[in-house]
């Protein structure tokens, strides 16, 4: 062999020797030094904790939970507050976006610079700074449950939150029956008319019984709502969602809505021009053309960025802990500060962040294998 | 066909807004939404607005309360800073002022912004701290509102910077040593929120110290940004690095110039040119990161401003104050977005020259 590549090598190998060392050095050095001061403070370690009891309560909770429950159940419960308040927020930030999207692309230029505007101004300022102003507007502006605003029927909005009639068991039942019927009536006239078949019917007979099921229900006394009951000083039965729950879901939603809409407006301004044009040489209308030629493509194109803007958001959900919505982080800042064991904590954050990352990375996949051709 | 041209401004005004079917239901949903909320919209921005006076005025005419950003002015952007030292964090947003308008001016001289704003940072914070030229000392932790958003981002940035392109470059080393140490960093930091990153160092960080050393409380918030920042900077790098062509490291090596030299004069400029904008908006969401510190305890310009709305006379104008102090975050963040479209209209225009 070449003595300088043979003296190359070796100057690699004391090279990853001596930084090998070091590094092995370091950590030794910071674990030995954090050992010592969590035994100075009398912090345990490990995650032993997870079982003993939290002993604080939890603003509100998809699962049961009091506070004689352990901190693994409140970790479980913020956990699931997360979800909900990042769930609903995606989907309100996907219609939001593709709203403005929509206003940016119509050619109409007042919408166009009532669009560009929200954009610039809610992407350009703080996001906390936001939730703390619609924390004050759920909290502070909207009126007391004496003076409330009444919705709709049995549905009222006061500065304790949203409140809404729930269904009972059998007329929930009914209700999801209704939506599997419409949910089949138009997959499957989706999947007739890809053949060629006529379906006017079908989809005629199909959304009248599937619109139709929840008043029938209702008229012959197959279950019943649990309606809000106003008292003076609190609303009982039906449910409710917090003003914490509605500053984070407004919020969130607003914010990523701009991110989404110009994502949305840039992947469909680079879907080719002539793409468009082609369609219209081919017959297609204004419609027609966007619907099954500019979309799909744009889609496609998107995809991608809007699945990171989600992610985004889903981590955003944590800044819930400053207008004090129990969300993941926010329970476990709280047993953080009892327990003292930080370390434990950010583990268990980043699993829970990671494996929520995970699930949407996998369901974007599965929607471009659509998209592929 | 006519071109547009012939037709009158009522007639043009007539196809833009009801030209086809889309464009006609929108104008309609516009009208209807301006008649429904613009009066109210319009009273209590202005002609209820009560613009000087005290809150006993802002009550009686039930409008927006200007009077009370007024009276509070010094709290929201300087903090608890003593009212009668306010001129010396003043001089620094002053100077800061002075080089931003500079650098919008001469788009060609960054390196002499960037000494410029080393020079102005230090100064600042000796101005600030005192205890030189018989200035009375003020403690930092007396520091707030405005003054310290701008100097954790001045640093953070400046920090993070450098970090991130030796992280980028760790993870595009051959050497798994470097390489997936760096890779995991950058995926970690990227999976968690920023607010627990900024939980952890202020939780962690005094840990690994030394007994008895304490780490500043400003310093601590500053660098869980700062690690956050430089895994995004290092992303976007490594996106920039993974267009460049091989063959100009290849060829640069070939001529024997090393490790180093390679990246300082090749690599990076080249790297660093083509991520301007990703780069500008991480800057951007830095700025706009500032005021997680408020959650740590720190008063920066939400945490400053929010304080304001503590005060029991001037109670509840928090839509007057997060405007005020929205309006100013809009303005550092579209000051950054434009100089940066403006340095690559700069360096454009000089490639094709």
């Amino acid at each position: 062999m070449n003595p300088s590549f043979r003296r190359e090598r070796m100057r690699h190998l004391t090279i990853q020797v001596f930084t090998i060392g070091t590094v092995v050095a370091l950590l030794w050095l910071v674990a030995s030094m954090v050992q010592h001061r969590l035994e100075l403070m009398g912090i345990n370690t490990g995650f032993g904790f997870l079982s003993n009891r939290a002993g604080y309560d939890i603003g509100e909770s998809l699962i049961p939970y009091d506070g004689d429950a352990s901190y693994g159940r409140a970790l479980l419960a913020g956990f699931s507050n997360t979800l909900k308040v990042a769930v609903s927020s995606i989907f309100a930030a996907l219609a939001l976006g593709l709203l403005a999207a929509g206003a940016m692309l119509s050619g109409h230029s007042t919408a166009n610079r009532i669009a560009k505007f929200y954009i610039k101004t809610v992407r350009n300022t703080p996001l906390l700074l936001q939730l703390f102003f619609w924390f004050g507007i759920f909290t502070i502006s909207l009126p007391a449950i004496r003076d409330r605003l009444t919705l709709l029927p049995g549905v009222y909005l006061s500065n304790r939150g949203l409140n809404y009639p729930t269904p009972d068991l059998a007329l929930g039942l009914v209700f999801l029956l209704a939506l599997a019927i419409l949910v089949f009536t138009l997959i499957y006239g989706a999947r007739l008319r890809s053949r060629g078949a006529k379906t006017r019917l079908f989809s005629i007979i199909g959304w009248s019984i599937g619109l139709g099921v929840v008043p029938l229900a209702a008229t012959t006394g197959i279950g019943h709502l649990n309606m809000p009951e106003i008292g003076r000083f609190a609303i009982k039965g039906g449910g409710v969602l917090s003003p914490e729950f509605m500053t984070l879901f407004i919020g969130l939603s607003i914010y990523t809505g701009t991110y989404i809409a110009e994502t949305l407006r840039g992947a469909v301004m680079a879907v080719a021009s002539g793409q468009g044009e082609a369609a219209a040489a081919l017959g297609l209308t204004r419609g027609q053309s966007f619907r099954l030629v500019v979309l799909p493509q744009a889609t496609r194109i998107a995809l991608p960025s809007i699945v990171s803007e989600l992610l985004n958001l889903v981590k955003n959900s944590s800044l819930g802990v400053a207008v004090g919505y129990p969300d993941l982080v926010s329970v476990g800042n709280t047993a953080m500060n009892q327990t003292g064991q930080a370390i434990e904590m950010i583990a268990i954050y980043m699993l829970a962040y990671v494996t929520i990352n995970v699930i949407i990375t996998k369901c974007s996949q599965v929607l471009e294998a659509r998209y592929e051709w | 066909m006519n071109g547009n041209h012939t037709l009158s401004l009522p007639q043009k005004l007539n196809v833009a807004l009801f030209g086809d079917k889309i464009r006609t239901i929108i104008s309609i949903l516009l009208i209807f939404i301006a008649v429904f909320a613009g009066p109210g919209l319009i009273n209590w921005l202005l002609l209820d607005a009560t613009w000087v006076g005290t809150s006993e005025d802002c009550r009686v005419n039930g409008g927006a309360c200007w009077a009370f950003l007024g009276v509070k002015l010094n709290l929201i952007v300087f903090g608890a800073y003593p009212t009668a030292e306010i001129w010396r964090p003043m001089v620094f947003m002053a100077l800061l002022t002075l080089i931003a308008a500079y650098a919008y001016q001469r788009p060609r001289s960054i390196k002499q912004v960037i000494l410029c704003l080393c020079v102005a940072f230090i100064v600042g914070l000796l101005l600030m701290r005192g205890g030189i030229l018989g200035l009375p000392v003020v403690a930092n932790t007396r520091w707030g509102g405005l003054p310290i958003t701008l100097i954790v981002t001045l640093a953070g940035l400046g920090a993070s910077f450098p970090l991130g392109i030796l992280i980028m470059l760790g993870g595009a080393s051959e050497n798994p040593l470097f390489r997936i140490p760096c890779r995991l960093y950058v995926d970690v930091i990227r999976g968690i929120p920023a607010i627990t990153l900024v939980f952890m160092t202020f939780a962690i960080v005094p840990l690994l110290m030394p007994q008895g050393m304490m780490i500043d409380k400003l310093l601590r918030a500053a660098l869980g940004l700062t690690f956050l920042t430089a895994a995004y900077f290092a992303e976007a790098l490594r996106g920039a690095l993974e267009a460049l062509p091989k063959g100009q490291d290849e060829a640069a090596a070939a001529l024997g110039v090393g490790y180093w030299k390679r990246q300082r004069l090749i690599i990076l400029p080249q790297v660093i040119a083509n991520s301007m904008q990703p780069l500008a908006n991480i800057a951007i969401a830095f700025v706009k990161n500032t005021s997680l510190l408020i959650i740590i305890g720190l008063f920066d310009l939400l945490g400053a401003a929010r304080s304001s709305l503590f005060d029991g006379d001037w109670q509840g104008y928090y839509r007057e104050l997060y405007l005020f102090v929205g309006l100013i975050y809009l303005v550092i963040c579209l000051f950054l977005e434009s100089y940066v479209s403006k340095l690559e209209t700069e360096r454009s225009g000089r490639i094709s020259r």
